[in-house]
């Protein structure tokens, strides 16, 4: 009788440690395992088929390219009329990205000095376009390091192409929509510039991932920086991710990382903060973000 | 087990009670019972077997006996020092 | 990704299942420090923590395991937690305990659960909100960081790590333990598996996409929110109490510790007022026994060895005038009587 009850309770006990360990087991290969998305978002080699692009200014571009590289300088998909540097809108944007010459949803291989930015604001237009664009890391930097030859064959002026282009609007979402999303509690705000900036004011309810610690994600980016930045971010099947920065390119790197870390549905806003502040967003200054995102900040659920 | 049934003895029920009256009250009782006396306490948590024959023997107390009585029942027989 | 949330679940199995074994209780372990000068479940505690500290810290500087620290806000972790040590005495158990019990069939327990629900929300949403909202603004920190005790100090976490264990761990395999037990675990194995427990809770939860280990405050108030608010979010910590549930109610079951215990009229009103303090303490700390004095210490948090400070001496205090107090009268009244036998 006695025994027979030791014995369930072993069992039990082995069943129970087995289940703990799977858990914590589970855990520790998600925390740590290489993102599925990185490489659809994220290039180490150049396919032959992929057409390339350089995102850097005219100088840099002309002192040395990568060989058969086409140029799209970053600023050009900017607009400085109103304020310091917002995304211009899609008629300029597709005036600038018309020159390419690139086929529908081409696959292109963007790269900038290495820095990601720029890069990553090409990339961020031409996905908007439809294209198969992909951030090269490293940039010319590794491209050099690894020994890979600059060609400094001056491209020629190309002809527009007669294709139809669209602007994905879900993807760079204007202000207003913003406003309307926000007021309705469809988004997550995002800021991703340093802390600093972030405590300084930001938009009401949102929550700070520096695009810095995104970075720090490792070569591939692991799951566990992800998931400790965005934890306190109410993201759900309903609300989604809408990432802003000091600038478009910060915005557009950390969009970069955040889709390959497999974070779906985000939106991205092509205007720098000061020019949301003039634009009349809610402004907050406290460091726990309002409303329902305080529900999962770092506090509350212990 | 057995024990001399003639001598004088108490019984303190306290079960159902959360922790950590059984400890307390068991204390309350034995403390007012004369030197040699024994105290029968009937106990239905675990946490309180554990509590008071720990307590008696720190406080020099004799535990004459621990019996399992049901389900999680317990009774303890407790000589004062 | 779902598995990880319902593996809250399987954490809180073994969770559940330790705390009834292990007898596991910090109201227990704080009271009889003072109470029975009996430091066993004391140490299980301590244990526990140490365990908790060295694999966290570990995990964390090996890059492995992001860790999120609970801010400190002095006025709401001393105030909280003087309120939730003073409560979890009268309700006869701390968040742990009073869940596992409620597993074993303690109808006091229940009752003290339920209040805690009510306290949490009084705090959280209803007439005592401002005062969170008061006390819970101003966090102290260096650069937005929470404070630790690593970054107070500005030192590597392990230089604070490793003195730690080696005085904790002198202290407690000083002395030995008991003779009787009632089938429960000793406290060297309490300790030993709350600690990994607590690890494992802290890998499986940051998986989740909730970087905290074990913690029952925010947890239970989910579960309170969803049903008497609306708008239930099954997260990971939902599923962890869901699971202590369980786990504690197979181990009493297994060990045939399962019965409805009823205690007297009065007792049940006291574990009703003693859970709802803790649930207003717990609410406004940010955390209870578990979330600050079992997780919150494993990463240094500065709030934590505060809240937990306050909780014990919350606990102490009321102890005393619960029990040593009343305890002395009688005696000072009974001494003539036995003398006089």
């Amino acid at each position: 009788m006695r025994s027979g009850r030791g014995l369930v309770a072993v069992g039990i006990e082995i069943a129970l440690a087995a289940l703990l360990l799977g858990a914590a087991g589970l855990g520790l290969w998600q925390l740590n395992r290489p993102l599925p998305n990185a490489n659809a978002l994220i290039a180490r080699e150049i396919p032959d088929s992929a057409a390339l692009v350089d995102a850097r200014g005219p100088l840099a571009f002309g002192r040395g390219h990568l060989p058969g590289a086409r140029h799209l300088w970053s600023r050009d998909l900017l607009s400085f009329e109103e304020s310091a540097g917002s995304l211009a809108d899609s008629e300029e944007l597709e005036r600038a990205v018309r020159p390419l010459r690139l086929e529908p949803g081409a696959m292109v291989m963007v790269y900038d000095d290495g820095d990601g930015e720029e890069a990553a604001l090409v990339v961020l237009v031409l996905r908007a376009f439809g294209f198969d664009a992909r951030f090269l890391a490293g940039g010319v930097q590794a491209w050099s390091a690894r020994g890979g030859e600059l060609s400094t064959t001056y491209a020629p002026e190309q002809e527009a192409s007669p294709v139809e282009l669209e602007f994905d609007r879900r993807l760079v979402v204007e202000p207003a929509e913003a406003h309307a999303h926000i007021a309705a509690n469809e988004v997550a705000p995002i800021d991703v510039r340093a802390r600093e900036g972030y405590l300084g004011g930001h938009l009401e309810g949102a929550v700070n991932v520096p695009v810095s610690e995104l970075l720090a994600g490792g070569d591939p980016p692991r799951y566990s920086v992800l998931s400790r930045s965005l934890g306190p971010a109410r993201i759900t099947r309903d609300t989604h991710p809408l990432v802003y920065g000091a600038t478009p390119g910060q915005a557009a790197l950390a969009w970069l990382v955040l889709a390959a870390y497999g974070v779906e549905h985000i939106h991205v806003l092509g205007d720098p903060y000061p020019a949301l502040v003039e634009e009349g967003f809610a402004i907050s200054e406290t460091s726990t973000p309002a409303a329902t995102s305080t529900r999962t900040s770092s506090v509350c659920w212990r | 087990m057995s024990y001399d049934t003639d001598m004088t003895q108490e019984t303190l029920d306290v079960r159902g009670e959360i922790c950590p009256y059984p400890l307390f009250e068991a204390r309350k009782k034995l403390e007012a019972l004369a030197s040699g006396s024994r105290l029968e306490v009937l106990i239905d948590y675990p946490l309180a077997l554990d509590n008071i024959t720990r307590w008696a023997e720190s406080a020099g107390h004799e535990v004459l006996e621990v019996v399992e009585v049901g389900s999680s029942e317990w009774r303890i027989v407790i000589a004062r020092a | 990704m779902a598995i990880l949330v319902i593996s809250g679940l399987a954490v809180g199995l073994a969770f559940g299942y330790a705390l009834q074994r292990g007898r596991f209780c910090s109201n227990t372990g704080f009271r009889d420090v003072l109470l029975t000068a009996d430091s066993t479940m004391f140490r299980a505690w301590a244990l526990a923590v140490l365990v908790q500290l060295v694999g966290v810290t570990a995990l964390n500087s090996l890059g492995l395991l992001p860790i999120s620290v609970p801010p400190f806000w002095w006025a709401a972790n001393l105030l909280g937690g003087l309120v939730f040590g003073a409560g979890m005495v009268l309700a006869g158990g701390c968040s742990s305990g009073t869940c596992y019990r409620v597993g074993e069939g303690m109808s006091g327990s229940l009752l003290a659960l339920l209040a805690f629900g009510a306290g949490l929300l009084v705090m959280d949403r209803g007439a005592l909100a401002p005062l969170q909202r008061a006390l819970q603004n101003g966090v102290i920190g260096a650069d937005g960081e929470s404070l630790t005790l690593a970054n107070l100090l500005g030192v590597n976490s392990w230089l604070v790590v490793v003195p730690l264990v080696v005085a904790a761990g002198w202290w407690l395999f000083r002395s030995g333990g008991s003779k009787y037990r009632s089938g429960g675990w000793s406290w060297q194995r309490s300790g030993l598996t709350l600690g990994f427990v607590g690890i494992a809770a802290w890998l499986s939860s940051a998986a989740s996409g909730r970087d905290f280990g074990l913690s029952m405050t925010g947890p239970l108030r989910v579960w309170f929110e969803g049903i008497f608010l609306g708008g239930l979010a099954l997260d990971w910590g939902a599923f962890l109490i869901v699971g202590l549930f369980l786990g504690a109610f197979v181990s009493a079951a297994s060990h045939k510790e399962l019965r409805w215990r009823v205690p007297k009229g009065e007792r049940l009103l006291q574990s009703a007022i003693g859970g709802l303090m803790m649930g207003l303490g717990a609410q406004l700390a940010g955390g209870c026994t578990i979330g600050h004095s079992l997780t919150g210490l494993s990463v240094l948090s500065v709030a934590s060895v505060v809240t937990t400070a306050s909780i014990i001496f919350g606990a102490w205090a009321t102890s005393w005038w619960l029990f040593v107090r009343p305890a002395r009268q009688f005696q000072r009244q009974s001494q003539p009587a036995i003398t006089g036998d």
